[in-house]
């Protein structure tokens, strides 16, 4: 399953599957043909079969990419990496359910992820940036704009469960998501330019192109109510370190500007939607800010709606830390009592 | 299907030996080292992003109502797991132990949820 040979590579992409060594076949069909230099830090990518062994049982599908009428890759559908949250109910009618047991019936087997990367900012913005860390609690800060129930902005929301719709002149990505409201974006690829009037606002202005099988689009007029990523992982101590609901975290990723700029790269690969994107911040960065790649797996559920209340995140009640209440390895699990399983 | 049910001193084992990811940061919110219990009318339930709540009154010594709310998991995950909004019966009485916020409000994050029927709700996170 593992492509070991560089055979199939243009040489410019063979650095990047000798680095990600567990890139499937799949992949290097992509990367060879997009012939792209390496987007992202070293590390084993995840693939759609470990996925899909580990956490669904289920046996590798390598399904073909599919193409809509006029040529260019089919984007349309649902992608998301199930949480690991099982449920059971016993014939007396109680209800079970819990967090990372599919992983204890696979006998620990976890897949690999990149490191996580961290965003090139200015000596300045950094020291914002870990000042907003050092006040956090573990993986935890109110001061999130996602505590507010702000949309989560780009790339963050293209991390999460998507659907995208596609047309030949409009690509709309629907945002199923695990925090705040549901949300939407529309990709413009009828060729227009961003427009010269827009206003900053939470999700910005797309516009898209085909590049060979890849989706670029290109992301303007952000507004800076919205972090680059969550607060989970900055501070995670070692027991934690595990990929949350195979999220991969960035470190230090959170404020940006106005000037925020983002290319973004989605790649339909089989039943797996790779996503990519490019962030650049010249008010805050010193050079573009690559984003560790995610893969999102093709799923059959439906859509659900999701929304976020003015109360639902808790934000009032969200302590900040002091040293004796650091989170200690083990406190996020939340047994129930001794006798409930009598 | 769930074979370590039949088990539940396995199934502690299990849990304990493995990491468990909850949703977010919890203990910014709860203490993990408390327990609290309450009996009380499960009054209602919001089914929302990024936790479910639900609603108990509870009855103090002098017969005043409080309203207790306590947190579950992600809606859209839990319901894809199969855990659905339906299984919180309003109007009957429920005794719910949960780990206490941390700030002192009548709020907890939910662990059991036992009915006057004697059926329960565990939730291990």
């Amino acid at each position: 399953m593992h492509l070991r040979s560089s055979k199939c590579l243009a040489p410019s992409t063979r650095s990047l599957v000798m680095l990600w060594s567990g890139a499937i076949s799949l992949f290097c069909v992509a990367a060879a043909a997009q012939n792209r230099a390496p987007a992202a830090k070293p590390g084993r990518v995840v693939t759609n079969e470990e996925l899909q062994k580990v956490y669904l049982g289920l046996p590798a599908a390598k399904l073909p990419t599919p193409r809509s009428s006029d040529g260019h890759p089919d984007l349309s559908g649902f992608y998301f990496n199930p949480l690991d949250i099982t449920v059971t109910r016993s014939a007396d009618g109680n209800i079970y359910y819990g967090f990372g047991e599919t992983r204890a019936a696979t006998k620990g087997a976890v897949p690999q992820y990149p490191d996580p990367t961290e965003p090139p900012y200015k000596p300045e913005y950094l020291a914002k940036v870990k000042a907003i860390v050092d006040n956090q609690y573990g993986p935890t800060t109110p001061d999130d704009p996602n505590f507010d129930c702000k949309p989560s902005g780009v790339p963050r929301a293209s991390t999460g469960p998507l659907q995208i719709v596609q047309t030949p002149r409009l690509i709309v990505i629907l945002y199923e998501s695990n925090f705040i409201s549901q949300n939407f974006r529309l990709i413009y690829t009828d060729g227009r330019p961003h427009p010269k009037d827009m206003e900053t606002t939470y999700m910005g202005d797309s516009v898209g192109h085909w590049e060979g099988d890849t989706l670029v689009v290109d992301v303007a007029g952000l507004n800076d109510e919205t972090w680059l990523g969550g607060a989970q992982g900055h501070t995670e101590p070692a027991a934690f370190g595990e990929p949350f609901n195979h999220q991969i975290t960035e470190r230090f990723a959170l404020i940006h500007s106005e000037q925020e700029h983002v290319v973004e790269r989605y790649t339909r690969l089989g039943n797996m939607l790779l996503y990519e994107a490019t962030v650049d911040d010249p008010v805050m960065f010193t050079k573009p800010w690559v984003l560790t790649p995610r893969h999102l797996l093709v799923r059959k559920e439906r859509f659900l709606e999701t929304f976020c209340t003015p109360t639902s995140t808790d934000k009032i009640h969200i302590q900040r830390p002091t040293e004796s209440d650091r989170p200690q390895p083990g406190d996020e699990i939340f047994h129930p009592p001794a006798d409930a399983a009598k | 299907m769930r074979k370590f049910r039949a088990a539940p001193a396995l199934l502690g084992l299990l849990v304990a030996a493995i990491p468990v990811l909850a949703h977010h940061g919890i203990t910014s919110e709860f203490d993990p080292t408390k327990d609290i219990t309450v009996t009380g009318v499960l009054t209602r339930v919001e089914w929302t992003n990024p936790h479910i709540y639900w609603y108990v009154d509870v009855k103090d010594e002098s017969g005043n109502v409080q309203t207790w709310r306590f947190q579950g998991g992600p809606p859209s995950m839990l319901h894809r797991a199969g855990f659905y909004k339906s299984d919180f019966k309003i109007g009957e009485v429920v005794t719910v132990s949960a780990k206490p916020a941390k700030d002192g409000a009548k709020l907890g994050f939910g662990t059991l949820i036992k009915y006057a029927d004697g059926h329960k709700i565990v939730m291990d996170h």
